[in-house]
């Protein structure tokens, strides 16, 4: 899948001969450095899988295996407006799932998906820590308490308003 | 030469060189314990399937697959507990295993199929493990000589041994976690098809119909496929 808000591959090389000059080259050190990865272009891309598995001098398969392993890393880009669904306890006891379902449903992804204008994804994560707000969704820094089906629409056209608003500022 | 170690199994006297495996005497002699994973020539065994467990006295049920022989060991192959064991692992091999056989293209000449009748399990989804997701998983047909179908593969490991020790380096691993474990084969990171030499050997080492020749991997393998 072609991801349009994926990084360039130029600029992965570039980023990545930095980020790696400073590693060591040992297998041992795979996760650090999948971290730093990701903690550059916020998601493991493709070129940089490879590239990491021929700096240790594993294969790639073997560098994807570790990182499909641990949901701490993603294999496609944060949309600039990251949505996260939460699906702790609390959540899903009153309907969290049903929300998410509308998510996916209204923008057309799946859990793990980015929108094709590169604008929004969208994940599911557990607990934020406002349980007294169940379900809760987050979109950027933005908690959205008390969430329905219904008010997914509501959230995100006035998301793209202020949006909207904020770039003529 | 080491002094050969003695021990009983299933009332047989068996000898065997220090360091061999339970597995591997019993097979020698003739006695057959099920298995799956087992590969004779790997160092390290994978004692992934459970299939090959045995009664050891004085020690309990153990994986005959990574149990050393030792002098004067009594080991029994077909106890109640034995079976009991044998058959749990197997029917987790089948709750989550498609089991349209006769669609199979390995139908009759398939390992599980011939396991089933060893370890006398019905082939058909166990109504103890009914609870285990069985949604089809697509199959990878990302690689020109080799489909992938994940939902007839059972995890053993064999072709990621094979693959490793023909290439210097697995090019077929395992990923994700849990029950979402299958194999990396392509079409999560694709380069496989530049790296593949097409050998054929991890077809021929699966024993269930997930890992498929296709025509264009060419005479080195019959398509018989392995088992
Ligand atoms: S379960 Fe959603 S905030 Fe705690
Ligand atoms: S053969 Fe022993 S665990 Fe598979």
């Amino acid at each position: 899948m072609e991801v349009q808000a994926g990084v360039e591959k130029e600029t992965v090389k570039e980023r990545l001969t930095e980020i790696l000059a400073l590693c060591e080259r040992d297998r041992s050190r795979l996760i650090p450095i999948l971290q730093s990865v990701q903690d550059a272009f916020g998601y493991l891309p493709r070129e940089a899988i490879l590239e990491v598995a021929s700096y240790l001098g594993m294969t790639d398969v073997q560098v994807y295996g570790v990182a499909s392993f641990y949901n701490l890393f993603r294999f496609t880009p944060l949309g600039k407006h990251p949505i996260q669904m939460c699906m702790g306890t609390a959540c899903h006891v009153v309907g969290g799932g049903l929300v998410l379902e509308a998510l996916e449903r209204v923008l057309d992804i799946e859990v793990g998906g980015i929108t094709e204008d590169g604008e929004l994804s969208l994940d599911r994560v557990a607990c934020i820590g406002c349980c007294g707000l169940a379900p809760v969704m987050v979109i950027g820094k933005k908690i959205y308490p008390k969430m329905t089906p219904t008010k997914v629409d509501e959230a995100l056209v006035n998301l793209k308003i202020e949006t909207k608003e904020a770039a003529r500022d | 030469m080491m002094d050969l170690v003695e021990l009983t199994i299933d009332d047989t006297q068996v000898k065997a060189e220090p360091g061999t495996k339970i597995l591997k005497a019993a097979l020698d002699a003739g006695i057959y314990i099920p298995n799956l994973c087992y590969i004779s020539e790997a160092d390290l065994p994978f004692g992934a399937c459970r299939l090959c467990y045995v009664e050891v006295e004085g020690r309990g049920l153990v994986t005959s697959c990574t149990q050393p022989v030792e002098d004067g060991m009594v080991v029994h192959t077909k106890t109640p507990e034995v079976n009991k064991l044998r058959r749990t692992a197997f029917k987790l091999f089948i709750a989550y295993h498609d089991l349209d056989c006769r669609a199979c293209w390995k139908n009759k000449r398939c390992e599980l199929q011939r396991l089933a009748a060893r370890v006398k399990v019905k082939l058909k989804t166990p109504e103890d493990f009914r609870g285990l997701p069985t949604d089809f998983i697509p199959l990878d047909t990302t690689n020109p000589f080799i489909t992938y179908d994940p939902n007839r593969c059972i995890l053993c490991g064999k072709c990621v041994w094979v693959c490793n020790k023909k290439s210097g380096q697995p090019i077929i691993d395992f990923a994700y976690r849990g029950y979402e474990t299958r194999l990396a084969l392509s079409s999560d990171i694709s380069l496989i098809k530049e790296k593949c030499s097409s050998c054929g050997e991890c077809v021929i080492t699966c024993p269930t119909a997930a890992l498929k020749p296709e025509s264009s991997l060419g005479s080195t393998v019959s398509l018989a496929g392995g088992g």
